[in-house]
């Protein structure tokens, strides 16, 4: 990792080997200490170029992507999003112009309120790790409840860009509508070289909800709303260390070169 | 109204500039106001570029004032 400083920005060049592949990415992060929700769009960029290989990839292999825009199958699923994402998504939907930050709210609220009725919510915060069958079977049966995102709008995403990591990692090669009826064995995911919601988890500090460490995505505003945000300011460099730390398991060789 | 430009890395590279000064119409929106910045400096847009609005990443939806400080950023990868 190479860092170049520049007021309140600083450059930095990592080079990431994976298996056979070298990733070689230009990333400039704050100089100054800020919230890991602020360094958000850079591990969704650092995501989309994951996904990007793991797309080609798959297609020099003679694979297609099922996936297309007004397919919403997947935003049927549960959907896991990390402590810091959580905190995001509730900011984001603050800062929508009304009326349609009312009408998120109330699909938010709507949409817990089910879950907590039927009792899965119960259930969820008794799952411990996903190599339960238990975890596997209550995260199964909330696709079952067929209650969308609060986020889908006429079958199609509404803040794309702005998107959880776990849906940018969910691409699929097997048919589309296997995606009504998803199981172990009829989901073929797309391979990625590092899957980064994982190590996005690693920056919380609590352990929300239950031991799989995520907040469920229509559980997120009222999880801001509880609990307060006690994450610990870093400079952008000490952010990107921690992630890459987490991707490696290891140590990270530096290489600094000052403007 | 004038804001300042600030530019990284390759997209400092690319344009051949780290700063300039820009004319932007009034309360326009952050990714109107990149547009005009990648119509200036076509060469960027063969780039996936993050941006930012007074030290924050943008998403495009920011009001843009008199005096703030935009920034355009790059990342690049190989395998």
């Amino acid at each position: 990792m190479e860092t170049i400083e520049a007021d309140e920005w600083v450059t930095g060049k990592i080079q990431l080997q994976v298996e056979n592949n070298l990733f070689e990415m230009e990333l400039t992060v704050q100089a100054n200490p800020v919230k890991p929700q602020r360094m958000l769009p850079v591990f969704q960029q650092i995501t989309n170029l994951y996904v990007e290989f793991g797309v080609a990839a798959t297609k020099s292999e003679g694979k297609n992507i099922s996936c297309k825009k007004g397919c919403g199958a997947c935003c049927r699923h549960f959907v896991a999003v990390s402590e810091v994402e959580a905190y995001d998504i509730a900011e984001l939907v603050e800062k929508m112009p009304e009326p349609r930050r009312s009408e998120v709210k109330e699909r938010f609220n709507k949409a817990l309120t089910h879950f907590t009725e039927t009792g899965w919510i119960e259930r969820f915060e008794n799952c411990a790790e996903y190599s339960d069958k238990n975890t596997l079977e209550v995260l199964s049966d909330y696709f079952k409840e067929g209650v969308p995102c609060p986020f889908l709008v006429d079958e199609s995403c509404s803040i794309h860009n702005d998107r959880p990591l776990t849906c940018r990692e969910y691409l699929v090669t097997s048919p589309a509508e296997n995606c009504q009826n998803p199981t172990r064995e009829n989901i073929d995911l797309v391979k990625l070289p590092v899957r980064p919601m994982g190590n996005i988890l690693e920056l919380g500090q609590k352990k929300p909800v239950n031991g799989l460490n995520v907040v469920p995505l229509i559980a997120s505003l009222k999880w801001a709303e509880t609990n307060a945000d006690n994450f610990p300011e870093k400079t952008g460099e000490e952010w990107m260390t921690d992630f890459f730390q987490s991707v490696t398991k290891g140590e990270i060789p530096q290489e600094s070169a000052t403007d | 109204m004038k804001v300042q430009v600030l530019f990284f890395g390759a997209t400092a590279d690319e344009t051949g500039e780290r700063e300039i000064e820009i004319s932007l119409a009034e309360n326009v929106k952050a990714n109107q106001a990149f547009a005009e910045i990648i119509g200036k400096f076509p060469r960027l847009a063969q780039h996936k570029l993050l941006f930012a609005v007074n030290q924050e990443y943008a998403n495009g939806e920011e009001i843009i004032r008199e005096g703030d400080e935009l920034a355009v950023f790059t990342a690049v990868s190989g395998g």
